[in-house]
């Protein structure tokens, strides 16, 4: 009885844990649990939409720029502050992207490099911040005081070692992530609260009754309070324009111009260029014209 | 340039228009100007003050320093590109250049120096140096069309000594130059010491010595006149005035301070901006009031000077409004060619009215010729009018 009943909940398991790998990319998988890859954690903190975190398997030593995208997270710049993120995902939309965001509601860029278990405030942009294999990157919404993600780096157990023989995290690690893995991997989520949440996430989406025998998942995530992970944060953050996964993968090779036009209002009726061109042209020839005629007038 | 005869009989007299009336001009231009980097409507606005400048500009020679202000402006857009470049740091996709990236020691964290070269950052950098040579720009063009020592004459009583000290600059200044001429031109005649330290110590000292005795000589006469006594102020008055002064100073910088920095209190931004500049204009009202002085042929305003000042005006408050309701106009993306709105067009044209509603400028050679000749010859008189370049 014991060898079959065991057998039955090991099939169940399984057949759940198989049930809950569609999901996952879509639930946000979890972050990357072996030293290769680049976790990728969004915060939305007071805006609404809790922690979000993907795994960039391919994004080691690459700028955060390339990881975000890759990951299929929406950035948005400012026009006049160059290299200033002001939306993630299209939030806050109340933001007009002109000037750079005021002190006090703006979005900080953090990473960890896998090993310190800690979060490293960055001072240089998105576009020349370089992320190790291994290590992670966050974006965390900032309302008054400066506010670390919720979710602590995951920190590689094996720096570099790719041994054990761990399903995925090279089988395309793109949009959505990769999710098969973190729920045998969250094991060497020593941190308390880091990969619990990834744990958690997938193992929520299956009914919450994880296979795995991780000493961490579900127990460690309720205590991070805010960030609570549930597979629909996921839902609620597409529910923001533009936010959902494919599209925005879609827009990663636009970029900036994918996601300017929710930016303005858009009664800007363009004139023809031609016309401006011709404008341009008499103006100057004009200036031009008067400015010979007078001296003319001059020396006569 | 001449006016013909066979032009309707009210043909518009050449006249010098009331210098504030130019700066109202200019920077109403220059506030529009700031409000935008869309490098076409910058580049319009551009041509409608050369248009301006080209047509009503007189050949003194505070006019001619135009030239200077565009090498300016040209040096600051280079400027703005160079720094965005090497010190921007990379952002933007479509890669021009790769350069190396020079790596930096770790306690300058935050900068980093030189790195691929981008399209995108290129246009950023552009742009924001379009707008800031606009701007200087039509503050050049107020200097070419306004006349200066006139404009002194606008100044008010509260700063009326400030005011005296730059009419004496102003007028001193091209005696100055013309007695280094004078003085150059004789030591050319006689011998003497040939080292380049010599040669200025030669030139310098009777140059000193005469602009001595002008300043002596300009100072008696002015004692003479009144000048340099303070007027009869009361210690009330005076506490008044200070007190007003000062309030208006706080209340001023506490206001700009609120304005730029978007995270303190709402009530300290244009409120105290408001109460701090009207504190300043009141404390100065009051300290004029001592000083009693008359004009001699004061410039009045006609409506010709409030039609060009309207410009300006309409000009800054389109800008204003293209900044805030056509936000992709006024500040368009790099990724793609910028466009153009009709208000935004209707903007930069406006500024070019001047050009036409302002009356032609006095020239000095219709100032020297004799007046007969001046109404009814349209012949070129035969004699080469003098230039002296007195006023």
């Amino acid at each position: 009885m014991s060898t079959g009943a065991r057998a039955a909940a090991a099939l169940l398991a399984g057949l759940l844990f198989l049930a809950g790998l569609p999901t996952a990319p879509s639930a946000g998988a979890a972050t990357c649990t072996d030293g290769r890859g680049v976790s990728v954690v969004v915060d939305f903190g007071a805006l609404g939409g809790g922690v979000q975190d993907t795994c960039d398997a391919d994004g080691g030593g690459k700028s955060a720029a390339t990881i975000f995208a890759d990951s299929g997270v929406a950035l948005t710049y400012a026009q006049r502050a160059a290299g200033f993120v002001c939306r993630v995902e299209g939030v806050p939309s109340s933001d007009p992207c002109i000037n750079a965001a005021p002190a006090d509601a703006y979005w900080g860029l953090w990473w960890s490099d896998g090993r310190t278990g800690t979060w490293v405030y960055s001072s240089i942009g998105t576009s020349s911040l370089t992320v190790p294999a291994g290590g992670s990157v966050a974006f965390a919404w900032n309302s008054g005081a400066r506010t670390q993600p919720g979710v602590a780096p995951p920190v590689a157990a094996a720096p570099a070692a790719p041994s054990s023989p761990r399903p995925t995290p090279s089988t395309g690690g793109g949009p959505g992530g990769s999710a098969p893995t973190p729920v045998t991997g969250s094991g060497d989520g020593s941190a308390p609260g880091s990969a619990p949440g990834t744990g958690a996430g997938a193992g929520s989406a299956a009914g919450g009754d994880a296979p795995t025998a991780a000493p961490t998942p579900t127990a460690g995530d309720r205590p991070t309070g805010g960030p609570t992970r549930e597979p629909k944060d996921r839902d609620t953050a597409t529910a923001s324009p533009s936010a959902s996964v494919s599209p925005s993968a879609e827009q990663e090779d636009t970029g900036i111009e994918g996601t300017q036009e929710s930016a303005a209002t858009t009664d800007d009726a363009g004139l023809p260029g031609w016309l401006v061109a011709v404008v341009l042209a008499a103006v100057f020839a004009g200036a031009g014209l008067v400015a010979v005629r007078r001296r003319g007038t001059v020396r006569r | 340039m001449s006016t013909e005869p066979r032009a309707s009989a009210a043909a518009r007299t050449p006249r010098d228009l009331h210098p504030v009336a130019w700066w109202v001009w200019a920077i109403g231009l220059a506030a529009g100007a700031s409000m935008t980097t869309n490098p076409l409507v910058l580049v319009l606005l551009l041509g409608s003050v050369l248009l301006v400048v080209a047509a009503r500009r007189s050949d003194q020679p505070w006019a001619r320093a135009f030239r200077l202000y565009l090498w300016l402006a040209a040096a600051i857009v280079v400027f703005r590109v160079l720094f965005r470049l090497v010190f921007g740091g990379a952002y933007g996709e479509t890669v021009l250049l790769d350069l190396p990236e020079v790596p930096l020691p770790d306690w300058v964290m935050g900068i980093t120096l030189l790195g691929p070269l981008t399209l995108e950052s290129l246009l950023v950098g552009l742009y924001d140096g379009l707008r800031l040579a606009m701007i200087v720009v039509c503050v050049g063009a107020a200097n070419a069309l306004a006349n200066p020592k006139r404009l002194l004459r606008s100044v008010p009583p509260a700063l009326y000594e400030v005011g005296t000290a730059l009419v004496v600059a102003v007028s001193v200044l091209p005696q100055f130059a013309e007695s280094v001429r004078r003085v150059r031109r004789a030591q050319e005649l006689r011998a003497g010491e040939q080292g380049r330290v010599a040669r200025l110590r030669r030139l310098l000292v009777p140059v000193l010595e005469d602009a001595l005795d002008r300043s002596l000589a300009l100072a008696a006469g002015m004692d003479t006149r009144g000048y340099g006594r303070s007027g009869a102020a009361t210690p009330a008055e005076r506490r008044t005035t200070g007190a007003l002064m000062l309030l208006g100073l706080c209340g001023i910088v506490v206001g700009v301070y609120a304005v730029l920095d978007r995270t303190a209190p709402r009530l300290l931004a244009v409120p105290m901006l408001v109460l701090g500049v009207a504190a300043a204009g009141a404390g100065l009202l009051s300290a004029g009031r001592r000083v009693e002085r008359t004009r001699y042929r004061p410039d009045h305003w006609h409506p010709a000077e409030l039609a060009v000042a309207g410009c300006g005006v309409l000009t800054a408050a389109i800008g204003w409004w293209v900044s805030g309701h056509q936000v992709l106009v006024a500040y368009p993306d790099v990724a793609s060619v910028p466009p153009v709105s009709a208000l935004a067009l209707a903007g930069a044209l406006v500024a070019a009215l001047p050009a036409v509603l302002a009356p032609p400028p006095r020239l000095s050679a219709a100032r020297a010729a004799p007046e007969p000749s001046r109404s009814t010859d349209p012949l070129p008189s035969s004699t080469p009018a003098p230039r002296a370049s007195t006023r």
